[in-house]
This record gives structure tokens, C-alpha cells and sequence, in this order.
């Protein structure tokens, strides 16, 4: 019988040069993205989730016309662009739909992986946790400030348009980037926060529904019961709505400080970015 | 032969996608090999055949019966699906008993049943551990034991040795070859050649959802005469063996093997050349070492029958 | 071979009740509600130190347990446990191991139901329980009181049953149920609610109210544009939307083909 020669074993030299891009995360983004818009009932909830502006459209562009007297018990709340770009930004029906469409767009980006074991392709690959991350969370912030960045950006170019003067308060516009940010930014490390827990998708889109419904609920019996708006602390909409007050400098909707919302958040997404960290380098080491 | 699972002009899809269609198709008992490439088809036939789907045109029936919706067939049917699936929180016991139990079996009788499913296909000593702790071999052992539990007349498997190791995959087919003699219907599916042909000669060819033969593989190897076959003959005289086969007509082709000990006959008929080749031997007393016919196999037959 | 007829229902029916108080996802919604419990015994120790006025924890027995439990808690729960009948199976690949059996797929149904509706029930009457326990620690020599926890709990299991019943076959019907049951429970029956007259009616939660005692003070979070039905109506509609529901849920199953996606 021929003998079999053994093949060397060593590594080869490789004189190629290794790349670092910034983007590697681009790639999971995309294709989230892309998959997202792909799913049942996604249009209806885009939909729905556009609505809001569509309705705010017509009222920027009552509130430049004094002509349209007859409107003006409707626009009366809408008297100062800080006010409509707030009330715009806290009303309950789009934060109900954020939170949908976090869920929706969110809720399954880890859960699934873990589910199907996906770890071991990612980081078999020139991934690192950041990257994963970054590409998971870019995808729900797409679709966040899609329906709130976007919008409000368009309701301040639509308002210069109908007013026929360019004239805006840089501070109005720094609010207009800033809260969406913020609450997007919130919204989309508390969903893969809660994605990471189970590979139960359906398990992690109610849980995340309960904690907007139950926070909401919770304070509001605690604040009948003990005469405090403080309890709105606890509340996931009324932070997000104190938020809109402390940065478009409106009266807050609830009688504590509004920056105090605005640090709760803070905080709340920096310590879920960083329970993510933790627990995306336990998966990685079992990958 | 009484068929036992009867198909007429079965076809099914799935929205734009064609899962099997116009299967006319009728199965008795042994075993039958249903082969074909990923994609082809099988699973959605088993699939049907095992009352998880409905057929969108056509019919399928089973000991007379449709299957889907026909829960009391399923005392006389057991099927093994594809999918690496089971109810992880439970232990291996926990699941086979449960079967067993909604087999109709009672608690004592379900347990020995279930012992004995478990010990067939070695799963016995690891019985309390939960299914979330199985590799993935015994995952697909346990789901084998699933489907023999309840010792049915007809078994559907559904890519049976898939994860298997090799020791297991020769006592499996053993135990798949042993149903078939016991005058059962096995229907097993694959892709993977060599399995269907260790366990059975009977085979359905089924590919992009039709079926493209069906019967003894080497009947249907001979039926093929549009493609030669090929014969393969090892003996110390090639060049001499050459030389007299050459001038036949029903000899295409000669090739020489790098070796030199060997040549490759094409013929388009394949009964006259063994016929010659026999008396070419006995006169001229060549030594041949071996004779093989290098694609009367599955694998041949198939790339031939599906034009690759 | 013994082939006795067994009950395929209660077998299906231990199998899974078994085994769903071992899954980690009960274990979280234990805890969830007992957050009620908790809230009530610390509104109750409050009282009891002064802190609060001496009828609070009643009060907070009312709101906690309204609005808590029947327009967050039941619901939710009564989504994700009948939802989750079929399309779990869906999910894990498992449906065929109950399909292959010689049972009806109306017996898989109804057996994996009563787990489901066992097991939420359970969850949600010990929570109510405890509460009431703790708010009325003072008054359980009352007839009244036991009288009033018969009402809470009898209109819980029928509110639990009604949802659960709709969101199986919901669940029987389609894989995406859960937006779906989200949307109906915090949308629609959210905003219906609060339209006068007999479009109320389309809704769940309106029965459920009807069946509750009614709140003191204005402005109850449950109440508000309530226009109760007469008590009989709604325990005779809730039953009966509830089999309705239940019926959808086997009708769908037993005609319904699941094919099985090849993605995880």
C-alpha cells in the first residue's frame, strides 16, 4: 500500500494587511433593517406609527395660518413651537406606538439568536461584542427616529415652509435632535436589554409591554393613593413626557423636575448597555 | 402487492413555491427508499403522507384512509420527522412515556413499551436526563424511538440516520431492515445514497417535486438504455481483453486506467457484453481479477435520470 | 397489549400542567404577581403606622386589584399562556409529536388549554388572595368581606377564562398573535371603553366591570363613561363569548395545516 504523506501542520504566513473598519456592524444593520420591513404587519405599524405626524401636519400648518380663526380652539396648546414640538413628541399615542414599534422591531434581534445559537457565527468572525451590539441597536434606533427624528425635522421644515420665513430658535432644533435621542436611545437598549433574557421571543414582547403598562398603572395608584407626582418616576410614558418638558423647557406635565426623568433614563439605558455588555461576553465565551 | 399508502395525482405548494407535483404513487409493504436531493420533495410528501399537511390537489390514503384529520390512523403509523425537535424540558423518559401514554397504552404497559422504544435505540441509561442535555444523535435516536414505540404496521422516516454515529447508523439500519422483514411498509427518505442502498433495492427517484423512476435500482439502471454503462475490469492482459472487445458493435467506448492493470468498457448493452465478455474469458483464458459496473448505483442512476 | 381508553385530554392536560410550573417564564410572572401583594402589604403597614388615612388600604385593595389585575395582569397573562398553546409548539417544531398520535387534535387542544388556563388562573388567584388578605385583615370576620373576594375571584376566573378562550384562537389561527392581543387589549378595549352607549359592548373588559362593585369617588380609572350591564348578562355573555372562543380555537385547529418554517 502507497504510504501517505503527512502533511506539514504549522500556520502559513500571511502577508496580506489586516483591515480594522469602523462599519463592521453595518452589515447586521442592514440586514436587520431590511428584514424588519419585511415582516407581517410591519406597514400597518409604520402606518399607524406616522399617523401622528400626519395629524401634527395639519396642525403646524393651521397654527401659520391666522386666517383659519375657526381653528384656533385647536391650536390653542400649539401657541409656541417649544410647546407643539413637545406635545408632539410626548403625546401618549406615539409613545404607545415607540413602544410597539420597539417591540416589533426590537424584541426578537437577540432572543432569536439565542434561540437558533447563533453566537458561534457571529463571533467566529471578526466581531467584536461592540460590533454586535452597536449593529443590534442601530437597527431599533432606525426605526425609532424614523418616526420621531425624521418627522420632527420634517415639522420644522414644513412650518418654516407654510410660515414663509426661515427663522427658527437653534435651541428648538437642538431639542428636536436631542429628545429623540434620548428617549430612542431609552427605548431601544431597554428592548435588547429585555431581548437578551429569553430565547422566548413572544415571552420578551410581552414583558416589555407589561413594563410600559404596569410602570404607567403603578404610579398612577400610587400617586392617587399617596398624593405624589414623585411616583411618576416609576412610570415609563410619564419619564418620557417629563423629558419632553425639561428640554423644550415647557411646564412639566407632572409636579417633580423634569431633569430628573431625563437623568432616570440615563441611566436606566446606560446600565442596560451595559447588563448587554455583561451578558453578550457570557455567550460569547460559551460560543 | 396490496398497496398500503395509495397517491393520485398528489401535488402540493406552498404559495409560489412547489413542493411535489402530479405523484401518482402506490407502496406496499418492505422498505422503500425515498430519495432525492435537499428540496426535492420527500419531507412534503412524508409530510402528507403522515397527516401534517393537506394535499392541494389529488389524494393520499393510507390503509384506504386520508390521513389528515384521521387521528386513529396513527395507531397503526408511526412517523420520525426531519426537524430537531422535542419537548427540552422533559427528560428522554418523560417524552417517550407521554407517547406512549397517548398511544392508548396504560401506565404499565406504557412504561414497557417505553423501556423497550428506549433500549432499541440505546437510550435506556440516559432515560432521566433532560432532552436539552441529548446530543444532537440521540436527540434524533430519541425521535426514532418515537416513532417504533407503539411497533406500528407502517413507519415514515424522515432522514432517520441524520447525526447518527456510525455505529448506531449499522444498528438502525439493522433495525429498519428487520421491520421490512417482518412484511411492514417502511418508507425512509434521504438524500444520502449509500444509506438507502444498504437498506433497500426499492427506491422512488424524486426530484423537483416529481418522481422520476420508481422501482428495483437495478432495474431501473437497466431500463436507462439512452446512457451506456459502464463496466470496469481488472485482470493482468488489458491491452489483449481490449483488443477483442473493441470491434463489437455494442462496445462504445475502451479506456485504459493509470494503473495499466485495468480497463473501462462503455456499452449501451449491457446484457450481450456479459454474454460475450463470459465467452471471450473461457476461450481466450485471461485472468481477471475483478469485474465491477462503477454506476450501477444509486448515485449514477440518479445524476443520469435528473440530466447532470 | 393493554389498550385501555385513557383520557387523552387529562393526560395532555398533567403532561403540560406539570411541566409548564417548571418553565422559567412561570417562575417570572410568579414574581409579577406578587408585586401586587407587596404593594398592598406596604400600603397596609403604612396604615397601620399612621402614615396613610385609615381607609387607604381599602382603597388601594380596590384600584390594585381592578385596575392591576383585570385590565393588565389577566389580560396579559390570558395572551401569552393562550397564545402560546399552539404557536409554541409551532416555534419548538413539536406540534408533530401531538398530530402522530392516535388523539384527536381537539383532545391536544382542550388538554393543553386547561393547563394553560390552570396554570394562569392559579398565578393570578393566589395574587388575589394574598391581597385581599392583607386589605382586609380586620374585617375577615365579615360575611361582606368573604362575599366580596367570591365576586373578585368568580369574575377574575371568568375574565380569565373569556380572554384566554379568545387569545387560543387567536393563537390556533395565526403565529403573530401577540401584537394582535396586544393591540386589541390595550387598543381597542382601551379606547372603546370610553365610548357612551352600546359600542362598549364590543368589548371584554366591559362585562368585567360590570360584574365589579362599584368604585367609590369619581374619576375611578375603571369606571369612567362605565354604563354597566345587568350582572346575569354578563356572566352569561362572558361564558358564553368564552366557549364561542374556545370552539374557534378547535374548529381552527382541527382544520388548520401548520407548516413548519425551516428558520429557527
Amino acid at each position: 500500500m502507497k504510504q501517505m504523506d503527512i502533511r506539514e501542520k504549522g500556520y502559513r504566513h500571511w502577508e496580506g494587511e489586516l483591515k480594522f473598519s469602523h462599519f463592521n456592524w453595518l452589515p447586521i444593520t442592514l440586514n436587520g433593517v431590511k428584514t424588519v420591513f419585511r415582516k407581517k404587519y410591519a406597514k400597518l405599524i409604520f402606518s399607524l406609527s406616522a399617523s401622528t405626524f400626519f395629524v401634527f401636519l395639519a396642525a403646524v400648518y393651521v397654527s401659520t395660518k391666522p386666517e383659519l380663526k375657526i381653528f384656533s380652539e385647536l391650536v390653542r396648546l400649539l401657541k409656541s413651537d417649544a410647546e407643539l414640538f413637545k406635545t408632539f413628541y410626548a403625546n401618549g399615542f406615539l409613545i404607545f406606538m415607540l413602544v410597539i414599534l420597539s417591540i416589533f422591531s426590537g424584541a426578537d434581534l437577540i432572543s432569536a439568536d439565542l434561540k437558533s445559537k447563533a453566537f458561534p457565527l457571529y463571533f467566529a468572525r471578526p466581531l467584536s461584542r461592540g460590533d454586535y451590539l452597536t449593529g443590534k441597536f442601530a437597527i431599533v434606533l432606525f426605526y425609532l427616529l424614523s418616526f420621531t427624528l425624521l418627522p420632527g425635522i420634517l415639522l420644522l421644515l414644513f412650518k418654516m415652509i407654510f410660515s414663509g420665513s426661515l427663522a427658527f430658535s437653534p435651541l428648538l432644533l437642538l431639542g428636536i435632535l436631542v429628545f429623540p435621542l434620548i428617549a430612542c436611545v431609552f427605548l431601544a437598549s431597554l428592548t435588547l436589554g429585555f431581548s437578551i433574557l429569553s430565547p422566548n421571543t413572544k415571552f420578551i414582547q410581552i414583558a416589555i409591554f407589561l413594563v410600559y403598562m404596569f410602570s404607567n398603572n403603578l404610579a398612577q395608584i400610587l400617586r392617587a393613593i399617596f398624593k405624589s407626582d414623585y411616583f411618576f418616576l416609576v412610570s415609563l410614558p410619564g419619564n418620557i413626557q417629563q423629558l419632553g418638558s425639561f428640554i423644550f423647557g415647557t411646564k412639566p406635565a407632572f409636579n417633580f423636575p423634569a431633569w430628573l426623568s431625563a437623568l432616570l433614563l440615563t441611566a436606566i439605558s446606560a446600565l442596560a448597555i451595559c447588563w448587554l455588555s455583561w451578558r453578550i461576553k457570557k455567550a460569547e465565551a460559551r460560543a | 402487492m396490496t398497496a398500503v399508502l395509495k397517491a393520485e395525482k398528489l401535488s402540493k405548494w406552498y404559495g409560489n413555491i412547489l413542493g411535489i407535483s402530479d405523484i401518482n404513487l402506490e407502496i406496499g409493504s418492505g422498505i422503500t427508499g425515498l430519495l432525492g436531493p435537499n428540496g426535492a420533495g420527500k419531507s412534503t410528501f412524508l409530510k402528507i403522507a403522515a397527516g401534517q399537511l393537506k394535499p392541494k390537489i389529488g389524494s393520499l390514503t393510507v390503509f384506504g384512509a386520508a390521513v389528515f384529520g384521521n387521528h386513529r390512523l396513527f395507531r397503526r403509523i408511526g412517523f420520525c420527522p426531519e426537524h430537531d425537535s422535542a419537548y427540552m424540558e422533559m427528560s428522554g423518559w418523560q417524552f417517550i412515556l407521554l407517547l406512549a401514554r397517548l398511544h392508548g397504552f396504560d401506565r404499565n404497559e406504557a412504561g414497557a413499551m417505553s423501556e423497550k422504544a428506549l433500549a432499541t435505540v440505546g437510550l435506556l441509561e440516559s432515560k432521566d436526563r433532560e432532552i436539552k442535555g441529548y446530543s444532537f444523535g440521540m436527540r434524533q435516536r430519541l425521535r426514532l424511538a418515537s416513532s417504533i414505540l407503539h411497533e406500528p404496521e407502517m413507519l415514515m422516516l424522515d432522514e432517520p440516520l441524520r447525526g447518527v454515529d456510525p455505529l448506531w447508523r449499522i444498528k438502525i439500519m439493522k433495525l429498519i431492515k428487520d421491520y421490512g422483514k417482518q412484511g411492514r411498509t417502511v418508507i425512509i427518505s434521504s438524500h444520502i445514497l449509500p444509506e438507502i442502498e444498504a437498506m433497500t433495492s426499492e427506491i422512488v427517484l424524486i426530484h423537483q417535486g416529481k418522481i422520476f423512476s420508481k422501482g428495483d435500482i437495478h432495474r431501473i439502471r437497466g431500463l436507462i438504455d439512452s446512457h451506456p454503462h459502464q463496466v470496469s475490469i481488472r485482470c493482468l492482459q488489458p491491452r489483449q481483453l481490449a483488443q477483442k472487445l473493441i470491434d463489437s458493435d455494442f462496445v462504445l467506448s475502451v479506456d485504459f486506467d493509470k494503473d495499466g492493470h485495468s480497463l473501462t468498457v462503455k456499452t449501451n448493452q449491457r446484457d450481450l457484453f456479459f454474454t460475450v465478455l463470459i465467452g471471450l474469458i473461457a476461450e481466450s483464458g485471461l485472468e481477471i481479477e475483478e469485474i465491477t459496473s462503477p454506476d450501477d448505483n444509486l448515485q449514477a442512476v440518479f445524476d443520469y435520470l435528473i440530466g447532470k | 397489549m393493554n389498550m385501555q381508553t385513557q383520557n387523552p385530554t387529562r393526560i395532555i392536560f398533567a403532561s403540560f400542567f406539570k411541566s409548564g410550573f417548571k418553565a422559567k417564564r412561570t417562575r417570572v410572572f410568579i414574581l409579577l404577581s406578587l408585586i401586587p401583594v407587596v404593594l398592598m402589604l406596604a400600603a397596609r403597614v403604612m396604615e397601620t403606622a399612621g402614615s396613610l388615612a385609615a381607609d387607604a388600604s381599602a382603597d388601594f385593595f380596590a384600584k390594585v386589584m381592578l385596575v392591576l389585575y383585570f385590565q393588565l395582569l389577566i389580560p396579559v397573562l390570558a395572551l401569552f399562556f393562550g397564545s402560546t398553546i399552539v404557536n409554541e409548539e409551532l416555534d419548538n417544531k413539536t406540534l408533530v409529536y401531538l398530530t402522530t398520535v392516535p388523539v384527536s387534535r381537539r383532545a391536544v387542544l382542550l388538554g393543553k388549554y386547561l393547563a394553560a388556563f390552570l396554570q394562569a388562573t392559579l398565578l393570578v388567584g393566589a395574587g388575589f388572595l394574598l391581597c385581599f388578605l392583607a386589605a382586609a385583615l380586620t374585617r375577615l370576620g365579615e360575611a361582606a368581606a368573604w362575599e366580596e373576594l367570591a365576586v373578585f375571584l368568580g369574575t377574575a376566573l371568568l375574565a380569565m377564562f373569556c380572554y384566554s378562550a379568545l387569545f387560543t384562537a387567536a393563537g390556533a389561527f395565526m403565529k403573530k398573535s401577540v401584537l394582535i392581543g396586544l393591540f386589541f387589549v390595550f387598543g381597542w378595549e382601551s379606547v372603546v371603553q370610553y365610548f357612551p352607549g352600546i359600542t362598549q359592548k364590543f368589548t371584554i373588559i366591559h362585562w368585567i366591570k360590570s360584574l365589579l362593585p362599584v368604585l367609590p369617588g369619581e374619576g375611578g380609572f375603571l369606571i369612567f363613561q362605565l354604563q354597566p350591564s345587568p350582572a346575569m348578562e354578563s356572566v352569561l355573555i362572558l361564558l358564553g363569548a368564552g366557549c364561542v372562543f374556545l370552539f374557534l380555537a378547535v374548529f381552527i385547529f382541527e382544520r388548520k395545516e401548520y407548516i413548519l418554517s425551516d428558520n429557527a
